[in-house]
């Protein structure tokens, strides 16, 4: 299906394009000091977003931004806590069968749409058959079911979703905006519409307001909501009777607004900004680290230098990634030490933590073994008169980090080829027909199945996956399908932690930084908390009386 | 003639010497910074001037006044190569207008009014987007945003050339008409749009380095001004070293190469005041 494929490779070029990091790692919840105001209802916020969706459609977009920006007005059918743990919301509860092939979900009986609509099963079987359906081009949510095989009715308030193997990531997935629950009759109007992002209709906390492309989206209350999740901050209508995201790519600008008091809340703040807004009496800044994939470069081991293990060993090992993320990110993110985040739930490796150090001298050893011994006159190793040179494909600009990256290789005697694009065709062109030594990238997911996209064998980049490591192993596949089967969190847990450490061990993916969402908040906005996701939750958020 | 009036002026004085100590740093950047413009010391980021660092470091710890030497080298073979592909395209342009009859003439020329109306960035703005990012492409499009002030130059010299005694000569020696145009109206018509592209290289400069400070023209990490200019405008609260001295280099480069084109085109003007 080229289109479909043309479509996700558009998507993983804006996971690549993702340079816009922010940082700090800490606590995930807050906005103001609550102690001696009371909560009130009414006002409004306006907060600055760095990016804007291409498509609002969540069925069809891969973008964080379409997740986040529609996560007011979609409710999903279940509900992940900041903490990680999934609780009912649209679906009240569930039953798993025996074989872990079908899911039944009991709904909630007292939902209904923006547009009056009554959210029942046929509802929620609309929602699935948009997401598979072709003329969507579902460039994320699709492959997010996995080995999906349909949905049927089974009462007004029961439905059954099958799949074709043991799939135990569904619950998470069906947390997630990019399967939230649209009215039915807004489905029907057309995928160019739904991606013009006028058309949405859903029941969230929030109902669709104007929307002014390339300046902002307003959201006004919907004063009927009464289904939160328990885990939410909050139960019945929300508080902020509107809220404005504005769109405001420019880092120097978003903060220039935050600080000067035109908008309440900004996203993405970058670290050498993050100090003069905590600096801020007025403001606050809230940091929680991103689960899912890392910041991590995957090591071609299957074409040019890196077929040899010895060669990839030498560039795990001989890379200053400790000092970097220090000097670049000014102490407000951490270095990696696996390739999934700590806050991925249930599945993070903690032993791997110092356990491949950097080691310049074992770097240098490494390459002389693998031949590697000549000199050129820029300083770069050579072997038979080549230089060592590892290619990395770059989508827009490249990171602080690769950069920073370039100079520290050069002393161990590699040189990384950061070949910038902004041509996307091109790009996705490198990676599908895999004419590259490194990708460097990172997939913000809650959930340890990320890791699935990135090494299970079938996922290729021509077919629409990450696999840029180019991994084919027997036994990593079985340890991520046997998590995929597995139900219990404890045994997921446990196949997690095999093929993180296998990829380490084999030098596959060279883990650099865990991607940090960072939020500056006025302080007379209260409530606002991050979501698993990182996301700010509005539906929680009130804003204090001048 | 005086002494005094042998003597140049002492703006036009320090724009030589200015222009001559940018033109070898762009040659051998060597002789002035002595590292590479990509080495970076990751535990001295973000330090100011010192006699150490003359101009400070950068996020990455990068000697900011060896990448701005290192620098001088992009702006000005941007700015030259635009401005000598702009005489080229325009050397074409104009002469076709010149002796290709009413019809011809008209068309090209009101094709040149049409580019003319447009803002030089603009224009270049518009050739990017065809061309694409990086250096070549910025080149192109300042290059393209130049040629039809040149066009019209050349035409009209050209114009004044075909009427000339030593033309006249040529055909009446039954010359033939391809080698006139060679031997003599180019020739005679180029002279003055090279004191016209001395003047318009300061313009092409700084176009170059606003296309790439919108992140159209040179990649970080390239030292180039444009890009530097970018890279350090997030930082401008906290660190404002790393934007000023290219920015501070770039106004100087553009004043010093202005300077001088005045001074040529006040000579060829016949007038040495």
């Amino acid at each position: 299906m080229p289109s479909r494929h043309t479509a996700r490779s558009a998507g993983l070029l804006a996971a690549l394009a993702a340079t816009l990091f922010t940082a700090a790692c800490g606590s995930g919840g807050g906005g103001g000091d609550a102690a001696d105001v009371q909560p009130r209802n009414g006002g409004s916020i306006t907060y600055a977003s760095q990016k804007e969706p291409d498509c609002w459609d969540p069925h069809a977009s891969a973008q964080d931004v379409t997740a986040f920006t529609q996560r007011p007005i979609f409710d999903s059918l279940v509900y992940q806590k900041p903490d990680g743990s999934l609780e009912p919301w649209l679906a009240s509860s569930w039953k798993i069968s025996e074989d872990g092939l079908t899911y039944t979900l009991e709904l909630r009986r007292d939902v209904t749409f923006h547009d009056g609509a009554k959210f029942d099963a046929a509802a929620v079987k609309a929602n699935f058959d948009h997401i598979v359906a072709k003329d969507t081009e579902s460039q994320f949510a699709a492959g997010l079911l996995g080995p999906y095989t349909g949905a049927k009715v089974t009462g007004p308030y029961e439905i059954q979703v099958s799949f074709s193997r043991p799939y135990s990531p569904f619950l998470q997935v069906a947390s997630t905006t990019f399967l939230g629950i649209a009215s039915p009759a807004s489905l029907r109007v057309g995928e160019d519409k739904l991606c013009s992002g006028t058309a949405s209709v859903g029941s969230g906390p929030f109902r669709n307001g104007r929307y002014t492309r390339g300046q902002q989206r307003v959201y006004t209350r919907n004063a009927d909501y009464d289904w939160a999740p328990k885990g939410a901050a909050q139960s019945g209508p929300a508080r902020l009777d509107s809220v404005t995201v504005r769109f405001i790519t420019e880092d120097a600008t978003r903060v220039g607004a935050l600080n000067s008091g035109q908008i309440d809340g900004a996203a993405a703040l970058p670290p050498n900004a993050i100090a003069g807004v905590r600096a801020n009496p007025r403001l606050t800044a809230i940091s929680k680290q991103t689960p899912g994939a890392v910041y991590a470069y995957y090591l071609n081991t299957t074409g040019g230098v890196f077929t040899d293990i010895r060669v990839r060993r030498a560039f795990q090992r001989g890379l200053d990634i400790g000092t970097i993320v220090k000097s670049v990110y000014q102490g407000t993110t951490d270095r990696a030490w696996s390739v999934l985040s700590p806050t991925t739930p249930y599945s993070y490796d903690a032993s791997l933590e110092n356990s491949w150090p950097y080691d310049p001298a074992l770097a240098a050893k490494l390459l002389d073994e693998a031949g590697w011994t000549g000199r050129d006159a820029a300083g770069y190793r050579t072997r038979d008169g080549r230089r060592l040179s590892i290619v990395s494909p770059v989508y827009g600009r490249p990171t602080l980090f690769s950069q920073a990256a370039q100079a520290e290789l050069k002393k161990i005697g590699f040189y990384l080829d950061l070949h910038a694009s902004t041509d996307a065709t091109e790009v996705s062109g490198l990676l599908d027909d895999g004419k590259y030594d490194v990708v460097e990238t990172s997939w913000a997911r809650p959930d340890g199945d990320i890791l699935s996209s990135f090494f299970l064998s079938t996922e290729t980049s021509k077919g629409g996956g990450h696999n840029f490591a180019h991994v084919a192993d027997p036994q990593v596949d079985t340890w991520l399908k046997a998590a995929q089967a597995a139900q219990s969190p404890q045994e997921r847990a446990k196949q997690y932690a095999q093929v993180q450490k296998w990829v380490i061990d084999n030098a596959a993916v060279v883990p650099t930084f865990v991607s940090t969402a960072t939020v500056g908040v006025n302080r007379k906005v209260h409530g606002l908390r991050l979501s698993i996701a990182t996301w700010p939750e509005f539906y929680g958020a009130w804003v204090q009386a001048d | 003639m005086s002494l005094a009036r042998r003597l140049p002026r002492p703006g036009l004085l320090i724009a030589a010497v200015v222009a001559i100590l940018m033109l070898v740093a762009a040659i051998h950047p060597a002789l002035f910074a002595g590292g590479g413009p990509a080495e970076g010391d990751l535990h001295a980021t973000l330090q100011g001037p010192s006699g150490r660092h003359w101009f400070g470091t950068d996020q990455l710890g990068r000697d900011v006044f060896t990448r701005a030497v290192h620098g001088t080298r992009y702006s000005l073979s941007i700015g030259a190569a635009a401005t000598g592909i702009g005489v080229v395209i325009a050397s074409g342009w104009g002469l076709a207008a010149a002796l290709s009859g009413r019809v011809g003439d008209t068309l090209l020329m009101r094709a040149a009014d049409i580019l003319l109306a447009l803002p030089a960035v603009l224009l270049a703005l518009m050739v990017v987007l065809i061309t694409g990012k990086g250096v070549f492409g910025v080149t192109l499009a300042v290059a393209v945003g130049t040629a039809p002030g040149f066009a019209r130059v050349i035409r009209g010299q050209a114009l004044v050339v075909r009427r000339s005694g030593y033309v006249n000569a040529a055909v009446g020696l039954g010359v033939r008409r391809p080698l006139i145009i060679v031997r003599h109206v180019l020739p005679n018509t180029l002279a003055p749009l090279l004191v016209l592209a001395t003047v318009t290289l300061g313009t092409s400069i700084s176009t170059g380095a606003a296309l790439s400070y919108l992140g159209l023209g040179a990649q970080p990490p390239t030292p180039e001004w444009g890009a530097m200019l970018t890279e350090g405008q997030g930082y401008l609260g906290q660190a404002w070293w790393i934007a000023l001295f290219p920015g501070l280099l770039l106004v100087a480069m553009v004043l010093t190469v202005t300077v001088l084109g005045r001074d040529a085109q006040a000579r060829s003007d016949g007038r040495t005041s």
